[in-house]
């Protein structure tokens, strides 16, 4: 039995290695300085430095962290907070209405099927006329965009999950449309929306593409930014200073996912009907 | 409180009618059961009554009021639903609280109202409560605090035992009753069981296929249905009917050329013959006209619920008492005294013979 058990724990831990491999070797590297990393390939540190670390976080003439830090959050909140408030009336009406959930509902959750760069060219057309190319509002409307199909999709199903005998009873209790949403429906979906925020950030966050093509100086987002990074001073890429951005840019999304993994899953509504 | 008029209520899905003209008024202070099988649309009827469902055609009025077009928050009643609809993120004190806040009430009149709703119903240690960690029973306590606190124009009740098991259903049925006199309140009940129909309702409507088959107190219904259907609907086990032809020379003739005598009265349309089982005499084979054979037998403790073969007549059902002993496969007589038997005509309609019409 013992045996088994650890054998089981051994299996675990050599998939976690390999899985998590790419992630072990860049958070490594960022702690090697640029010598040792040309003669010293392995896992283990000789003289662990945080030397890239300082690196990344001075801010340079041409080189800035916490201005592209400050451009993905931004963007990022937009992003995620946008498409709730644009979804989450629609995913109401689309489920206790039924308007748009025909035809509506399926379209708007199959954008995500399509591949983004055929939107981007008609997109920095618009954006420029509109005067919105390299800001960081203009680059958060397209991540509501991105997100707007995974966020109606959870809303809905949130809604959905709602027993519409809730809905009923405030009616019976008086309660008109805005105090039927706003004490009933809405705190019912605050799980619904804090996955949804999470998921929303966290894809916003990561966003490249759009990033790349939309914004050239003032709204560049860290993902942008960090490519920068890479080649300082001319020629070769600096691997070290390279590693060290990359742990840097994907601290944030990874803390607000620790932080909220356990909100994340859970319903609200036990209790609510039956036994 | 208040009276409650349907006019000509009729409601469909589509191309299904499930009410089909259904009137009725609900008098100031009366406890009135929907009482039906499965989808006899008595859940439909309440629900339009609350506002929840629209109505096709025909009027629905409160105290004289045409409430027809009127949205559920406009009609001020209160309803308990079966799944008790608790609002699950609110502690027992807002949900019962809910309503008089949503009519913003000052808050001190809402916390004395709570109190006394709470104190009626033994809720007052679980106010703080989140309705998950309340029982079932007290969950639907809960449900009818949050109805009786708002005083409403009248009380709908949609199956509201019907999830609690049976102990509670019987104590919770006596609350009810106790509430309904205390309050006095116009209430309108739906159930689909007799029992609950029975021992609640100062009148019982019921309800088949959308349709009204007969209104009127347990008793009335209970002694004299109206039709086949009320007759086998009420009453445990139902009643037995049993095919006949009336000769109109007052007697009735029953399948096997057995006779039941009858002094008088105008027999000619009858067609069917109704007795209930706790109303058959259980004889000795040797001096009746009607025997059968025990084909099953039920011990209920006080009573036997024998299913009897009857040769040309079909299986009936008899109660008998359990000292009786009967046993299955032993042959009895049946007795038919004629003041408990009733009589429908080929519709299933009932046929009276008129007062002294029976020997």
């Amino acid at each position: 039995m013992k045996l088994h058990l650890a054998l089981r724990w051994i299996v675990f831990a050599f998939v976690a290695l390999i899985m998590n491999f790419p992630v072990i070797a860049t958070f490594i590297t960022a702690l090697k300085s640029p010598s040792e990393i040309s003669r010293n390939p392995s896992l283990v540190v000789d003289s662990p430095t945080l030397e890239n670390f300082v690196t990344v976080l001075t801010v340079s003439d041409r080189l800035n962290v916490y201005h592209y830090l400050w451009n993905s959050f931004s963007a990022a909140t937009i992003g995620a907070i946008l498409p709730m408030l644009v979804a989450f009336p629609m995913a109401w009406v689309m489920v206790r209405r039924g308007y748009g959930r025909a035809l509506l509902f399926p379209l708007i959750v199959n954008l995500r099927a399509l591949p983004l760069i055929i939107f981007a060219v008609p997109l920095y057309l618009m954006f420029s006329v509109a005067y919105l190319l390299d800001t960081r509002i203009g680059l958060g409307l397209v991540l509501a965009i991105v997100n707007l199909p995974l966020t109606l999709m959870l809303l809905v199903n949130a809604v959905a999950e709602i027993p519409i005998e809730l809905e009923e009873a405030a009616h019976m209790d008086g309660a008109r449309l805005p105090r039927l949403i706003g004490r009933v429906v809405l705190p019912l979906c605050r799980p619904a929306f804090i996955t949804t925020f999470v998921f929303g950030f966290i894809t916003a966050w990561n966003e490249f593409l759009f990033g790349l093509i939309l914004t050239t100086q003032r709204a560049v987002p860290m993902t942008v930014g960090a490519s920068f990074f890479f080649a300082t001073s001319g020629g070769g890429v600096q691997w070290g200073v390279a590693a060290a951005v990359m742990v840097v840019a994907a601290l944030p999304p990874l803390i607000l996912g620790l932080v909220m993994y356990r909100r994340i899953s859970g319903s609200m509504v036990s209790g609510a009907v039956k036994g | 409180m208040s009276r409650v008029s349907l006019e000509n209520v009729c409601k469909s899905f589509t191309a299904l009618e499930v009410i089909k003209s259904v009137s009725l008024t609900v008098e100031d202070g009366e406890f009135c059961v929907f009482v039906g099988p499965s989808g006899c649309g008595k859940s439909t009827l309440l629900r339009m009554i609350a506002g929840l469902e629209g109505v096709t055609s025909g009027r629905i009025l409160i105290d004289d009021e045409d409430v027809t077009g009127l949205e559920p928050y406009d009609r001020h009643l209160s309803m308990v639903f079966q799944s008790y609809a608790l609002y699950p993120h609110l502690s027992v004190r807002q949900n019962i609280a809910f309503a008089l806040e949503t009519a913003k009430q000052p808050k001190n009149l809402i916390e004395q109202k709570v109190a006394e709703a709470a104190r009626m119903l033994k809720l007052e240690e679980y106010l703080d409560r989140r309705p998950s960690a309340l029982s079932g029973g007290q969950r639907q306590r809960v449900a009818i605090g949050r109805a009786i606190v708002r005083e409403p124009k009248a009380f709908l009740f949609d199956e509201p035992l019907s999830n609690l098991d049976a102990a509670l259903r019987g104590e919770t049925r006596i609350e009810i009753a106790s509430l309904h006199k205390s309050l006095g309140a116009t209430m309108i009940y739906v159930t689909h069981d007799q029992v609950e129909a029975m021992t609640l309702a100062d009148r019982i409507v019921v309800l088949n296929k959308g349709q009204i088959m007969q209104v009127g107190s347990p008793q009335e219904l209970y002694e004299r249905p109206g039709n086949t259907f009320v007759a086998q609907f009420l009453g445990s086990p139902k009643m037995n009917v049993i095919e006949a032809s009336g000769t109109g020379r007052g007697d009735i003739k029953l399948p096997g050329n057995r006779c039941l005598a009858l002094s008088e009265g105008n027999s000619e349309t009858i067609r069917q013959v109704g007795i209930r089982p706790e109303q058959i005499a259980v004889t000795d084979e040797a001096d009746a006209t009607i025997t059968g054979t025990v084909k099953l037998r039920e011990y209920h403790g006080s009573v036997l619920n024998l299913v009897v073969d009857a040769g040309p007549i079909g299986d009936l059902s008899v109660l008998a008492p359990s000292v009786s002993g009967l046993a299955e496969g032993k042959r009895i007589g049946l007795g038919f005294p004629t003041e408990a038997l009733h009589f429908f005509d080929a519709r299933g309609q009932r046929v009276e013979l008129g007062p002294g019409a029976r020997r």
